[in-house]
């Protein structure tokens, strides 16, 4: 069975990039527009890991980052954040709350899957 | 075409004349960064700009082009002939297709030139991995971390990155369990292991600290074991400069390395079997040297050919050992087969091995993963039991498989302990009587009733299962250790475990063998499978039919004349010895009519006309020139099993 | 089809009576009978191995796949080294001839221009004959005469 990745974002380009990016890879890939929803949608499906922006409306990703790791049903799921350079602090606040690893924007296509498979070891 | 895709072809024309420059210095300093570096740009900025100008097709070609170079700055891949070669290649074709100029339609095309340069390079990614980047700039990294408590939680996976270590080079991994608390105060989330790697890799530590990139709010201590790499210690400048004043290109680059790495010498391996086969040459001269000197009786001689034997075993064994690799290799590759099959099946395993330093021939390593893959198979799914059967036992849930390498005289033994059920004597006879392979009031020792287990078709599995069902595997072994001239052993306790135990000489070029004559020929029986050489009782002598059992010490030997099994006539010989055999812990005597002695011999094999002759092993040449075949002692004894059941 | 004849070097040597060619690329060497090793259980078209000045080659006995019976040596009798290609590999292989005569460039005819020769010997052996000094040569195909039996 095919492992899911959540990608939780406000902008639709990013979650589309990541969608046409890690689909032909043999992920599947569902979307979230914000922290609330992106924790409804850890909830509703079997999720293997949760891309993640940090800015975004309602809940943001810090505060999703920590909302999941209170929640003992979603251990082992690793979060990857959307970072810029510029967030370094943020970055590191997040990682200090549970999250798995990051990505800096502007990041291709590459650097995406290797990081995906870098935190779960492939699509299968 | 327009004047920008013009400028492009330009600008590409001088990148591809720099590329051939730095390809052929690279050639003659393949460990050099720079030039690995300078050839990845140059690719890189091909790529980038072909697409933009209307070169996609180029583009995409080069992109292959690049992932090589990129493998090799990763260190998981090495400069090798062959990828010089084929850069050297496909620059060329690059030139070709700038010359085609502009995609026709802008979309990419494919030819079948373009296909097959990159189906080799492809082909090279995956040949050259982790053996030739190994040999290529080898560094020793010892590598310990410990996760965070929370690191599972939060979705980290050790494994992963362990793996990762494991495809940077050869890793030895061990676990510390020191930290994992007692069961009621366990938290399986939370992570109570560290980790040991021994990683002896060709990527720098910058290829390790990417690994742990994520990681590093964790404990990590990465230390350079071995001082030497190269790359990260500059030579002094004094000798630098020396070499640079007197010598050659390729001369100063191999100096400056010998300078500050290790003396160690890289060696295509067909080098070394043509060596051996010199080597070979040389034991035979040397025996009949020998002999016409025995014949000749002269002093000065005989002294001289005493001194020329010595200097050949000196260098026989100097040769050898060159041959000679640790069996870590081999090892190091079955701590992913444990774990895979632990978790297919449902079992808790762990793996030790002991002895991994223990040297083999090359040739004996290469044949050694199946067999050994059979038989750790074999034990995880046959031998240990489910971790509920364990636990009623009063075992450890955690099973233990061991490999260990030992060497012993002129043997390596490698054995395959497991802690877990043991062999079930009693489903073996049984299994053993419904195959036909004993009879059914046959008495026959424990061990030669485990020896069951490889013969083919056995199996006692009661339901097949996708790891070791079928019934192959345990006979395939067998074929495997009588090609290599060993032997296989089993030896088990009920409730305790199994000790399956391979018995392998430390080469194959040459073996030590006795030298004997039957119906006037001479063959070498491999001296591994000889326990002694007996007188041939008169009155068996007579016996031209029937079952002869010879009875040494204690124990009832069947015998059988070679010469009847070979279908040579009878000659009379006052000198008819019986040589007993030991094969799979049985053992048989074969009668020949003279025992020559020990004999050292080089195995060379048969042609065409005579490979598939069951029993012979192989060719070789005597002392007096006269050819003697090499005998296969494993098939000879079944031949002569079989022969001796139907005489019954 | 005599106009499809060809020109070529070979060696000529006797058997049973009859003279035999194969073409000269194929002989290494000739050299006076040696010692044969009997390999165990051989088939009898290859009955054994000698020592070639050190290296140890394959002993055919042609005779055997030509339905002729066994000779002893004689005083004339040679063995050819031959260099063949033998299920793909480079291969030594010796043969004992009675009689080895000599080198001669011949025309090779098609076998079908002599039928009769083909009702003596198993024709898939033979390449064509040729005539030399009035008599008939028969050229063998050197890759059938010598392949080995499990490869026939």
């Amino acid at each position: 069975m095919s492992k899911t990745i959540l990608s939780v974002d406000d902008s639709k380009s990013i979650r589309d990039m990541i969608g046409f990016t890690l689909q032909p890879k043999g992920y599947d890939v569902i979307g979230a527009g914000d922290g609330l929803e992106g924790i409804a949608a850890l909830k509703a499906n079997k999720v293997n890991l949760v891309v993640c922006d940090l800015n975004m409306p309602n809940m943001n990703g810090l505060e999703m980052v920590r909302k999941v790791r209170e929640d003992r049903s979603f251990d082992g799921i690793p979060i990857v954040m959307l970072t810029t350079e510029a967030q370094k602090e943020k970055m590191l606040a997040a990682k200090e709350a549970g999250a798995a690893g990051w990505l800096v924007k502007p990041f291709d296509e590459a650097k995406l899957v290797s990081v995906v498979n870098k935190m779960i070891g492939g699509a299968q | 075409m327009n004047p920008a895709a013009e400028s492009f072809v330009q600008e590409s024309r001088d990148i591809l004349e720099d590329l051939e420059g730095i390809v052929l210095e690279l050639e003659a300093d393949p460990s050099d960064p720079k030039r690995i570096d300078a050839v990845f740009r140059a690719l890189h900025t091909l790529k980038g700009s072909g697409g933009m100008f209307g070169f996609a097709t180029l583009a995409a070609f080069t992109h292959h082009f690049e992932s090589a170079y990129e493998r090799i700055r990763e260190g998981k891949a090495a400069v090798t002939p062959e990828l010089i070669q084929l850069s050297l290649a496909s620059r060329d074709h690059l030139e070709r297709m700038l010359d085609a100029g502009p995609d026709e339609d802008g979309t990419p095309a494919t030819d079948p030139a373009t296909a097959e340069l990159v189906a080799k390079i492809e082909a090279m990614d995956n040949s050259s991995a982790p053996v030739s980047a190994k040999a290529a700039n080898c560094a020793c990294f010892t590598i310990t971390f410990k996760p965070e408590p929370t690191a599972l939680r939060n979705g980290m996976r050790p494994e992963l990155l362990i793996a990762e270590l494991q495809e940077l080079g050869d890793a030895t991994v061990s676990v510390s369990t020191v930290d994992v608390p007692l069961l009621r105060d366990l938290d399986p989330a939370v992570c109570h292991l560290s980790w040991m790697i021994e990683l002896e890799t060709a990527a720098d530590r910058d290829a390790i600290d990417d690994v742990f990139i994520f990681a590093s709010d964790w404990q990590i201590d990465v230390q350079q074991v071995e001082a030497g790499t190269g790359s990260d210690l500059p030579a002094p400048a004094s000798s630098r400069a020396e070499s640079v004043a007197d010598s050659s290109k390729s001369d100063t680059s191999d100096a400056a390395r010998g300078a500050q790495k290790t003396d160690s010498v890289r060696v295509p391996s067909h080098r070394l079997d043509e060596l051996m086969d010199q080597l070979g040459e040389l034991v035979i001269a040397q025996a009949r040297l020998n002999r016409i000197s025995t014949d000749l009786g002269d002093a000065g001689l005989s002294s001289t050919a005493e001194e020329i034997e010595r200097l050949v075993t000196g260098l026989r064994d100097a040769t050898l050992s060159i041959r000679m690799l640790p069996i870590e290799l081999v090892f190091g590759k079955f701590r992913r087969v444990v774990r895979d099959l632990s978790t297919e099946l449902g079992k808790d395993v762990q793996l030790s091995t002991l002895g991994g330093e223990t040297e083999v021939d090359k040739n004996v390593i290469d044949s050694l993963t199946e067999p050994l893959v059979h038989i750790i198979r074999n034990s995880i799914d046959h031998g240990i039991e489910s971790p509920e059967e364990r636990r009623a036992a009063g075992k450890a849930d955690r099973a233990t498989v061991a490999m260990r390498a030992r060497q012993a005289g002129g043997e390596v033994l490698i054995s395959v302990t497991d802690d877990g059920k043991g062999l079930d004597a009693e489903a073996i006879r049984a299994r053993g009587i419904e195959r036909g392979l004993i009879a059914a009031d046959q008495d026959i020792s424990e061990d030669q009733l485990f020896g069951l287990i490889f013969e083919p078709g056995f199996s006692t599995a009661k339901a097949l299962s996708s790891v070791s069902g079928r019934g192959v595997g345990m006979d395939a072994v067998r074929r495997v250790i009588d090609d290599l001239h060993g032997a296989v052993e089993v030896k088990s306790v009920k409730g305790r475990g199994t000790e399956v135990t391979l018995r392998l000489p430390l080469t194959l070029a040459i073996i030590d063998g006795l030298l004997v004559k039957v119906a006037g020929g001479p063959f070498v029986l491999p001296l591994s499978n000889v326990e002694e050489c007996v007188e041939l009782p008169c009155d068996e002598n007579e016996r031209q039919s029937g079952r002869s059992i010879l009875r040494i010490r204690d124990q009832l030997v069947p015998f059988l004349s070679l010469d009847t099994l070979f279908g040579f006539d009878r000659i009379e010989s006052s000198e008819r010895r019986v040589v007993i055999t030991s094969v799979e812990g049985r053992r048989t005597g074969l009668v020949v009519d003279e025992v020559i002695g020990q004999y050292q011999t080089v195995i060379k094999p048969l042609s065409l006309y005579h490979r598939g002759i069951e029993g012979l092993a192989g060719s070789t040449i005597l002392g007096d020139g006269a050819v003697a075949l090499i005998l296969d002692a494993a098939a000879i004894v079944r031949r002569a099993q079989n022969a001796l059941k139907s005489a019954a | 089809m005599t106009d499809s004849a060809e020109t070529q070097m070979v060696l000529t040597f006797a058997l049973d009576g009859e003279t035999f060619a194969i073409p000269v690329g194929h002989v290494d060497e000739i050299i006076d009978p040696l010692p044969i090793t009997r390999a165990p259980n051989a088939d009898a078209f290859a009955p054994g191995l000698i020592n070639v000045r050190g290296a140890i080659a394959p002993f055919v006995d042609l005779r055997h796949r030509l339905g002729m019976r066994p000779a002893e040596v004689q005083e004339a009798s040679r063995v050819l080294v031959l260099d063949l290609v033998v299920g793909g590999e480079a291969t030594k292989v010796a043969m004992l001839a009675d009689d080895v005569a000599d080198i001669t460039e011949t025309a090779v005819a098609d076998l079908e221009a002599v039928p009769e020769l083909g009702v003596r010997w198993p024709i898939d052996l033979i390449r064509g004959v040729a005539k030399k000094d009035g008599a008939l040569v028969i050229v063998l195909d050197v890759d059938a005469a010598f392949a080995p039996q499990n490869l026939q």
